[in-house]
């Protein structure tokens, strides 16, 4: 079988029986990547520049080692010998984090993040980072140090972001599996832009400890809302990584010690999935529409109880508003006054934009809630918890009524690159940027929801589009294992075409 | 064994096995209050009618074999800071004081969903903010074993009332000792369990309407005379709940069943800075012994490196964050707070005063800014980890409850006099418990003897984050060998 394109589960199984090597393995990812990655080779059409740093070396001598515990009959845990990746914003000890950003290029942590010490306590080789934006801090993948990582499915479209090169290293066969990370949308846009599986845990299951930002040595201001999550090739692997990272951890109390909960024993067809195609200030393309229909009606042939409809009450405009306030009192509470205002200067420009080239004349949902006033204080961080609670109640409401509900990732399929914050043409109509990316992904993060994105499809011009598939809050397993029925009947994973040269 | 001082467990089961009826369960407790509430005044409002109507119909749901709960017509009391639906909640605060909810909280719900029946309201500090408790609406609470002294605060009502056989049960709050004080100083048994562990919904303050700002150290207690109703209302209580997104879905741990001579355990009689009174060492010496003639393996210590003063200063501080916009802009409040940042900051010794000093909260209250928030968290998570890596090797750590026991009534935030020391107020009666708050560890506070003038002396079981279980079953047999749980005696006035 092939090896670059075989799960990690698989990759697994065939290390632990012998039928393959680790070594052999690592050496399959290390030729994709430099058959594809680096800007080196001339001979290529187009490079990806998914990956940021590759640690070929250490790996090796790791995948080495694996072989020979193996062949003692000694087992390091579920993923022995299987190399994978991880988003350069999680720090990796040893070998350079940057998270995109110049001030960190040499910054080599002590350190383990919690959950890349929790994959490699089950045997798993990191063998490289992959790129993402400047702090994570964009729906594309571009930074001073790396470089714009470019679309496996189509070179000239972004990646999304800011789990950009995550998603097309296992798109492209680059690796396995992939840890990233979401607080907007930054594991399930690219996932859907890649054609890949991407997992959004329920907010607080997973430690986010070793995670950038927060920089090293600056206070902990990223509270909610962050997630640390899987991309993959299969849903099984999702399940795989995630019960390997998630549970309490003694460096970040606030992290609950709530027990895994058992996937679910329904069938598809015992099944209550609720459905939508999105709101009507935000109509997705006419491609990503045709494509969750027919997803939609592959699913009805199953047997299960669809039927289409929003979350009841919950007020997605809000939702977006008091995400985007909420996001901007976390994350400007402890940067420098530098950041601040180059991120109020990006909101002005995108609202700008909105309101002079969109249908958005009286600009987005998204500075409702009167984020550009500075400095965030106590009282308004207070006000936006509250609410929050609000619409988390309602959104668990809601999901009480249904095993799942389906929405789309986004308006459009990958877009061509472009300046950040310009407006996104869907359809031949501009759309506000921040909301082309993360208006269906941002409140999902406000709410706390667990989310599995799983492609379903590819528009006109063979891009890749994804779904959303989201959760009841603290049941990852169950949701987990819907997804993996789901896609067993309804769609299935492709690569991306340049991959099989 | 008269029915006021039995335990809610024993009036359950009695109740359910008919040997005695609702109604005259009830009516012993009427009974009581009526005969000495006015000398502690633990009781803030009363429902009689409503109560009586409750226990006929738990009577009759009886005798057509129905059952409502594990509580079913047992009466109980709830501090006047948790909502009650249809009765008056005031928090001892002036502005609620016509303030009928039309909700329970939910921790009220919950025992009321048992079967439990609420007799009335027991008398807090104002706003919960005092360890005294007294208040404009309905007065000041005596120590039920002397009304010459407090019966600590905020709970102060809650204590009194289960130490004075007013109630089978009752629910507090505890952010800094408020529920862990009062049961050392009322010698009744009582859990703070871990934070975020149970709901706060419908908990005053907030203040109805303000955002809900209170996102950490806060907890609810509850208050008994035995541990096995801590852990039934523990048990009826728990559990994630849709108003309050924060309270995560941890199901109750399953106790490990060590037997009392496997397990270790860690005890102190207090710090040398925040030095305990001699007589409260004492009991804790004893304990100790106690324990170690039964073949327990005890030992004394402390965490290494703990810095007393940088704990005390982010609990004042994360308090102040947390407690910020909880009540409404009072001109009132701010009037009354005065006197007592003043006292704070004059009584008392020196040295003691700058252990831990209420006027390190100005600054944070003046002007309490996000970033200060992040930080003050952030070193929180170190301290709590910190905390959690030194309990490893211990089951559970016997710790003092207060650096003094119950003491005369006196102005809020007034020196405590310990052994010729003049101890600054909160030092004096926070100092060992808000540590808890800040960390987060659950705690039953156990009686176990008395002073030389017959006050209550309590202890602190502090056990693992988490596992409120396991605490509440080694508890139980620490208590068999040590505790000194007496009831008043009802003669006494």
């Amino acid at each position: 079988m092939n090896i670059i394109f075989a799960t990690a589960s698989q990759l697994a199984q065939m290390i632990r029986d012998k039928e393959v090597s680790a070594v052999e393995v690592l050496s399959a990812y290390l030729e994709q990547i430099d058959k594809h990655n680096s800007k080196i080779n001339a001979h290529r059409e187009a490079d990806l520049f998914e990956i940021a740093t590759l640690d070929a070396e250490e790996a090796q001598k790791r995948a080495k080692q694996a072989d020979e515990a193996l062949a003692r009959g000694k087992n390091w845990g579920a993923l022995h010998g299987v190399p994978i990746t991880v988003k350069d914003i999680i720090e990796t000890a040893g070998l350079v984090t940057t998270a995109g950003y110049p001030r960190l290029k040499d910054h080599i942590p002590s350190e383990d993040a919690t959950t890349v010490a929790r994959m490699k306590a089950a045997g798993a080789i990191i063998f490289a980072k992959t790129n993402s934006p400047k702090l994570g801090g964009d729906y594309q993948t571009n930074n001073p140090l790396f470089g714009q990582t470019n679309n496996p499915w189509d070179f000239n479209r972004t990646v999304g972001g800011s789990s950009g090169g995550s998603a097309a290293a296992v798109a492209a066969g680059f690796s396995p599996l992939d840890l990233g990370s979401d607080i907007g949308g930054s594991i399930r846009l690219p996932s859907h832009y890649c054609g890949v599986y991407g997992f959004m845990p329920t907010d607080r299951r997973v430690s986010t400890a070793g995670h950038l930002p927060p920089l090293p040595g600056q206070s902990k201001y990223i509270r909610h809302m962050l997630r640390i999550g899987p991309l993959a090739r299969c849903v099984e692997d999702l399940q795989l990584c995630f019960s390997l990272i998630a549970g309490a951890d003694i460096k970040q109390p606030e992290i609950p010690p709530v027990p895994l909960d058992k996937p679910t024993e329904k069938k598809l067809s015992e099944l209550r999935i609720a459905w939508t195609y999105g709101y009507d200030f935000l109509p997705i393309s006419k491609d990503t529409r045709s494509c969750i229909q027919n997803f939609i009606k592959g699913l009805s042939d199953t047997g299960c109880y669809l039927e289409e409809c929003n979350p009841t009450d919950l007020d997605w405009e809000e939702a977006l508003a008091n995400y985007s306030a909420f996001a901007s009192y976390e994350l400007f509470a402890s940067t420098s006054v530098k950041d601040i205002v180059q991120g109020i200067q990006f909101t002005i420009k995108t609202e700008f934009l909105a309101r002079t080239q969109t249908n958005f004349k009286s600009g987005t949902p998204l500075t409702r809630k009167g984020n550009l006033a500075f400095p965030p204080t106590m009282a308004k961080y207070k006000t936006i918890l509250t609410e929050r609670d609000r619409q988390i109640a309602q959104m668990d409401r809601f999901m009480d009524e249904w095993d799942a509900w389906i929405c789309p990732v986004s308006i459009t399929p990958a877009f061509p690159h472009c300046d950040t914050g310009k407006p996104i043409k869907v359809d031949g109509v501009k759309f506000p940027y921040l909301l082309a990316c993360g208006g269906y992904t941002m409140p999902l993060n406000l709410i706390g929801s667990p989310v599995v994105v799983i492609p379903i499809g590819q528009s006109k011009e063979g891009l890749a589009i994804g779904v959303q598939i989201v959760g009841k809050r603290w049941q990852d397993l169950k949701l987990l294992a819907i997804a993996n029925a789901i896609t067993k009947v309804v769609a299935k994973f492709q690569h991306p075409l340049f991959s099989l040269t | 064994m008269e029915i006021v001082f039995a335990t809610a467990t024993q009036l359950a089961q009695m109740i359910r096995d008919k040997e005695v009826s609702a109604v005259e369960v009830l009516s012993a407790y009427l009974e009581q209050i009526d005969k000495h509430n006015s000398k502690i005044n633990a009781i803030a409002t009363l429902d009689a009618q409503t109560a009586r109507k409750r226990a006929k119909q738990a009577d009759e749901a009886l005798a057509r074999g129905e059952n409502w709960g594990a509580l079913h017509g047992v009466p109980i009391t709830v501090k006047d800071t948790f909502e009650t639906s249809g009765l008056l909640t005031t928090a001892g605060y002036k502005p609620l004081k016509n303030y009928i909810p039309t909700q329970d909280a939910t921790v009220v719900a919950r025992l009321r969903q048992a079967g439990a029946i609420i007799l009335g309201k027991t008398n807090p500090a104002e706003m919960a903010s005092d360890f005294q408790s007294t208040n404009d609406l309905f007065g000041r609470v005596n120590n039920p074993w002397n009304i010459d002294y407090t019966s600590g605060g905020s709970s102060g009502g809650s204590a009194a009332a289960i130490a004075a056989g007013f109630s089978a049960l009752d629910l507090g709050n505890d952010c800094s000792g408020s529920t862990r004080q009062p049961a050392h100083f009322c010698g009744v048994f009582a859990l703070k369990p871990t934070d975020r562990r149970l709901p706060t919904t419908g908990h005053i303050p907030e203040v109805p309407g303000m955002p809900k700002c209170i996102r950490q150290l806060m907890t609810v207690g509850s208050f008994a005379r035995s541990i096995e109703d801590l852990q039934l209302c523990l048990s009826l209580t728990v559990g994630a709940d849709s108003k309050q997104p924060d309270i995560p879905p941890v199901p109750l741990d399953r106790p490990s069943e060590k037997s009392l001579q496997n397990l270790r355990i860690a005890w102190t009689d207090g710090w040398e800075e925040i030095p305990v009174a001699s007589e409260i060492q004492k009991a804790i010496k004893s304990v100790a012994n106690k324990l170690t003639q039964v073949g327990v393996y005890v030992e004394q210590w402390k965490p290494l490196q703990f810095d007393l003063q940088k704990a005390f200063q982010l609990c004042n501080q994360l308090t102040a964050f947390n407690f910020i916009y909880s009540q409404p802009a009072d001109f009132d409040a701010a009037r009354k707070a005065f006197p007592v940042m003043f006292r704070e900051a004059t009584e008392g010794e020196k040295e003691l005063r700058n252990l831990s000093n209420l006027s390190q909260f100005l600054p944070t209250l003046l002007n309490p800014t996000l970033k200060g928030y992040f930080e003050t968290l952030t070193k929180r998570d170190h301290l709590i980890a910190q905390m959690d890596e030194a309990l490893k090797p211990w089951d559970v750590w016997l710790c003092p409850v207060a650096m003094t026991t119950a003491f005369t009534h006196r102005p809020k935030g007034a020196f405590i006099e310990i052994e010729g020391r003049k101890v600054p107020y909160f030092l004096a009666n926070s100092a060992y418990t808000m540590l808890f708050n800040l960390t987060g560890h659950p705690v039953v506070v156990i009686p176990i003897g008395q002073t030389n003038n017959e006050l209550p002396i309590g202890m602190q079981i502090v056990g693992k984050r988490w596992k409120e279980m396991e605490l509440i079953a080694i508890a139980t047999k620490i208590n068999k060998v040590v505790g000194k749980f007496q009831h008043r005696p009802l003669s006494l006035t």
